[in-house]
């Protein structure tokens, strides 16, 4: 297998007052070279906590297990340093609150030529890769947006700065975090645009987090929807639109604006007092007597597609 | 001038500008730039002392001693016939000097070391908290009298001294921000970008959380100069052949009847530049902190 990312078995948990909250749980997918793969589901349902841990991000709380092997080397035991190596290197993060996570001292061309200067360019060229990238991120005044700061611009545009960090290093993976939250539907259009010519010039890896159906339908090669930490079904997006196996997915399709936003009846269950069974089993269109106290395991469907559900098992 | 370079060159302005928002502030304060437009003049008479007096503050007249103003002494002259207007601006120099070195050194110290024990966190941040507030926990002039009196009189010593008892107030400052700054989302995205620490604390960090510091550092060079006054008017800072307005004060009194103003000049001076400072670091923080309330000011 030409897998670049693959993770098997990832749990983090947040031991908190309350109780450990297991923000994912057992979720396991590979992303092939060049592909992209999309991670779905509602906030809570612990789409960046993935995302984070890929990068080693995670609070020093955090309890982690499982591994997450990049071109064969296991990330979570990787020592710091030798991590270092990899972050912002060659896996670099689109982060996911554009808007908090630029400096707000900064200009946005220094912070861009940042992340230019680990790549080891050297200073007299610097300014004109920065400018080359902004213009490359369709911005049509590529020398103001260098030299303003981050509360000079529009949302979107900041979205497209922070990109623009993120791709300066020229990274070879790219974990993409929820890129077109906040943003109206002109800036979500652009910034889908911008994605999709990112993904058609360049030849990485991305792992994309999101709960916009379109943009996953758009991007990806790969999909895996979550549901309260869990991944629920996983397979090559265009046949899991076609064909939702999950009757969350289903209830995903079905609640998108163009399908007539039919809502899911109820709420996911908290972290805190997860049912025993299945925990789509109160929401569920088919309820199966098994769900009441089993809890269903994920299972293969075909080579590429897999589903947690007890309709499908056995 | 064609009217795209006329254009560019208005942008390249409005960009300038738009980094200080402060300087938009500080430009509707008339109060705010009397003061420090004062601070100013203080400076350069403090620098400009031998120019300005022409006179040895240290070079006795007993004949000539407790005269009031003449052309010869504008304010007069002291218990043992020196000039009073030298002695006081030479005694600026002393103060201003002792308190800047003294705030520029606790700064530097404090801002360091608050900084990193903030950003690494962990029992480095638990150990250098504790000795943080064993500084603090120290009654700061009692502290002050036992260091002086352990080390001697002295520019330099006194210096040493009021840092002890000043760098611990910066770091705890700092320290505060950095925490409450380290958790903000460009800081985790700056480290996802693969940001080396240092840099991340003193490029992005620092920046956005050194402002409250800086206030207080303005603030406690009024403070510095009391407590220096205090000292040395107890006898115990400042040697006393270099003029100094608590120690002038304190050899000014035997002889407040005749020659009051020995007593009342280097007073005011103290009174005067302390609340300089004071307002200058209040307004600061005005015009650098935008949300806080204007309208109570001058």
């Amino acid at each position: 297998m030409n897998s670049i990312l693959e993770v098997t078995d990832l749990n983090v948990s947040f031991p908190t007052r309350n109780g450990v909250i297991h923000a994912s749980q057992q979720v396991s997918f590979r992303i092939s070279k060049g592909k992209s793969c999309v991670l779905v589901g509602e906030t809570g349902s612990g789409k960046s906590v993935i995302g984070q841990s890929v990068l080693r991000l995670l609070p020093q709380k955090s309890i982690i297990s499982g591994s997450i092997r990049y071109k064969g080397l296991d990330i979570l035991t990787l020592s710091e340093e030798e991590f270092s190596h990899l972050r912002g290197r060659e896996i670099s993060l689109v982060p996911q609150n554009p808007s908090a996570s630029l400096d707000p001292l900064m200009k946005c061309g220094d912070q861009i030529a940042e992340s230019v200067e680990l790549r080891g360019v050297k200073k007299s060229s610097v300014t004109e890769e920065v400018l080359h990238i902004l213009s490359n991120l369709r911005f049509l005044d590529p020398v103001r947006v260098s030299l303003s700061l981050p509360s000079r611009l529009s949302g979107g545009m900041r979205q497209r700065v922070a990109t623009g960090i993120a791709l300066a290093s020229k990274p070879q993976f790219l974990v993409l975090d929820e890129p077109t939250k906040g943003l109206d539907y002109a800036a979500r259009t652009s910034t889908i645009d911008i994605l999709h010519h990112i993904k058609a010039n360049r030849q990485d890896t991305q792992l994309l987090i999101t709960h916009d159906l379109d943009l996953a339908h758009r991007i990806g090669d790969t999909m895996g929807v979550l549901y309260s930490g869990e991944l629920v079904e996983f397979g090559p997006v265009n046949e899991i639109f076609s064909n939702p196996l999950h009757p969350y997915t289903k209830g995903l399709i079905s609640a998108l604006p163009r399908n007539g936003m039919k809502p899911i009846p109820g709420s996911c269950p908290g972290f805190l007092n997860l049912p025993k069974g299945c925990y789509f089993h109160k929401r569920c269109p088919h309820p199966c007597a098994r769900g009441e106290d089993v809890h269903p395991e994920i299972c293969d469907i075909s080579e590429e597609r897999q589903v947690r559900c007890h309709r499908f098992s056995a | 001038m064609s009217e795209t370079v006329h254009i560019a060159i208005l942008r390249g302005l409005s960009i300038s500008w738009e980094k200080y928002d402060w300087y938009h502030r500080l430009k509707e304060r008339r109060d705010l730039q009397i003061v420090f437009v004062c601070i100013i003049i203080v400076f350069v008479l403090s620098l400009c002392a031998p120019l300005l007096t022409g006179q040895n503050p240290n070079s006795q007249d007993l004949r000539g001693k407790n005269q009031g103003p003449s052309l010869d002494h504008l304010l007069g002259t002291d218990y043992l016939g020196r000039d009073l207007f030298a002695r006081v601006m030479y005694g600026l120099q002393t103060s201003l000097g002792i308190a800047g070195t003294t705030i520029l050194i606790s700064f530097v110290i404090g801002v360091s070391i608050g900084s990193l024990s903030g950003y690494l966190g962990g029992w480095v941040d638990n150990c250098i908290a504790r000795i943080i507030d064993l500084f603090l926990a120290f009654p700061s002039i009692i502290l002050a009298l036992a260091l002086m009196l352990l080390m001697g009189s002295g520019i330099l010593n006194m210096i040493m001294m009021l840092t002890i008892v000043q760098w611990a107030s910066f770091a705890r400052l700092i320290r505060g921000q950095v925490l409450s700054e380290k958790n903000q989302d460009y800081v985790l995205s700056s480290r996802a970008a693969g940001l080396p620490g240092w840099w991340i604390v003193t490029k992005h960090i620092l920046p956005n959380c050194i402002m409250p510091v800086i206030v207080l550092a303005t603030m406690d060079i009024g403070h510095t100069i009391l407590t220096i006054s205090t000292l040395s008017f107890l006898g115990i800072g400042i040697p006393p052949a270099i003029p100094e307005w608590g120690s002038m004060i304190n050899s000014g009194l035997p002889y407040m009847r005749i020659a009051p103003f020995n007593v009342i000049i280097p007073g005011l001076m103290i009174t005067c530049v302390t609340l300089l400072f004071n307002i200058a670091g209040e307004g600061l923080r005005d015009i650098t902190n935008p949300l806080a309330d204007n309208e109570g000011s001058l």
